[in-house]
């Protein structure tokens, strides 16, 4: 029997998923991350934020680990930038056919952007974080997410056609 | 008509935040003059909030599925940590490569400022048990109270980390590069942090002629570098990634730790100085 912590984090996973689909683009490498995130925030849920909502500090967790992981790809002298990676590289064809098919015209535009604009539009757009929630989750300040995610939104219409 | 002088014309950040209705009226007053004065701003609001509606209607539909494999995993990973609490973080056992060898603090040279017991005993030891349990008892223990290894479990090769030219890499390598030892192993500095006891910290990879792959954290008690822990994971080769689940234990002990950020360069070469 799971307590509510666990019951919500379980609620929370399609959303954790989501928003490691937009880090990385690779479905295996997102579930690695989601379930990396739900070891990590069942390690420290007794240190958790009380002060951030779960979905937001799971987040929060799920970025940081990515972070790592890309940091340790470089440092590893890897010639591939993952987050560069064409989907249709090697790995999990049923995973990327999966997330392609799922993909609507606003989701295929957010697809093409950059790193920095997908993670802000998916955090704010879509797991409906506030400016200031989706600063704790990227450690940055209130008013660089609102920038960023004003050129994320400019940067969206030009590939949707809105003028 | 007049223009929104350069220095109240609002940003695309307040267009923005108007379009979300997420201004306090004074702001949003300001942003409508500004709008009544320049069709082009008025323009790029009704941009922002063509988007907002995009995404909102985006957003509505439900997240993708979770693939019931990865939903199994996360169901196995629960109930594990149900069965043994406080051992939460430990790796998915079917997932773990690697084997771990926490080092017990050795004792503070007499220079150190700090006195030994800066961490509670207890402390300590609910560390090693956690990392323990994380991966069984194959691992191989040793405390090193004189700081030389009293025994090897397991055939690594953990002299490697006792090397008369490691401390000086340690001292000098930034995070991000590479260097290669007299010995022909190669050391990767991966970041420099402070642990909650404030000590200088490195994380480091040494890819030894064997194939094998130490994932170290060294800390720089005073007077000298102390190696803390020790994971020893099968080499990912070079198109793959570091392999995830032999990290988990070193994330754990980061946790445990109280490890801080990993510095920015600029702050890791000041403290790098510092020790000279």
């Amino acid at each position: 029997m799971g307590d509510s912590f666990e019951t919500e984090l379980i609620a929370l996973l399609p959303n954790l998923r989501r928003f490691a689909l937009s880090l990385c683009r690779r479905g295996d490498l997102a579930d690695d991350l989601v379930q990396i995130t739900v070891e990590k925030a069942l390690a420290a849920r007794d240190r958790r934020d009380p002060d951030l909502r779960l979905d937001a500090w799971t987040f929060r967790i799920l970025r940081n680990a990515w972070i790592d992981m890309t940091r340790r790809n470089r440092t590893r002298g890897t010639e591939i930038d993952v987050t560069d990676a064409p989907e249709s590289a090697t790995v999990d064809g049923a995973g990327v056919t999966e997330s392609r098919l799922m993909l609507s015209a606003t989701e295929a535009a957010i697809a093409e952007l950059s790193a920095d604009h997908r993670e802000v539009l998916v955090l704010v757009a879509y797991e409906d974080l506030s400016y200031a929630e989706a600063a704790e989750v990227l450690g940055v300040p209130k008013g660089t997410v609102m920038s960023r995610l004003a050129r994320a939104r400019v940067a969206l219409a030009e590939k949707l056609g809105i003028k | 008509m007049a223009k929104a002088t350069p220095q109240t014309a609002p940003g695309d950040d307040l267009l923005m935040a108007y379009a979300d209705g997420v201004l306090d009226d004074a702001t949003a007053r300001d942003v409508e003059a500004a709008m009544a004065a320049d069709p082009d701003i008025a323009a790029q609001v009704a941009m922002f909030a063509r988007t907002a509606e995009l995404l909102r209607a985006d957003a509505a539909r439900p997240a993708p599925p979770v693939p019931d494999a990865l939903r199994a995993r996360i169901e196995a990973t629960l109930a594990a940590a149900r069965q043994t609490p406080g051992a939460a973080a430990a790796p998915a056992p079917t997932s773990a490569g690697a084997t771990i060898l926490p080092f017990l603090r050795r004792a503070a040279p007499a220079a150190a400022a700090r006195p030994a017991a800066a961490r509670p005993a207890a402390a300590r030891l609910a560390l090693a048990a956690s990392i323990a349990l994380a991966v069984g008892l194959g691992a191989g223990f040793w405390a090193g109270q004189t700081g030389k290894p009293q025994g090897v479990t397991g055939g690594l090769r953990i002299a490697a980390l006792d090397s008369p030219d490691l401390p000086a890499t340690l001292a000098s390598l930034p995070s991000g590069q590479v260097a290669t030892l007299p010995n022909g192993d190669r050391i990767a500095a991966i970041a420099s942090f402070r642990n909650g006891a404030g000590e200088f910290c490195r994380e480091f990879e040494q890819d030894g002629v064997d194939g094998r792959t130490l994932v170290s954290v060294a800390c720089h008690g005073g007077a000298d570098w102390d190696i803390r822990l020790a994971i020893a994971a099968p080499r990912a080769d070079a198109q793959s990634y570091a392999p995830a689940s032999s990290l988990e234990t070193l994330d754990a002990f980061m946790a445990a730790t109280e490890a801080g950020a990993p510095m920015p360069p600029d702050e890791e070469q000041d403290a790098l100085d510092a020790l000279r």
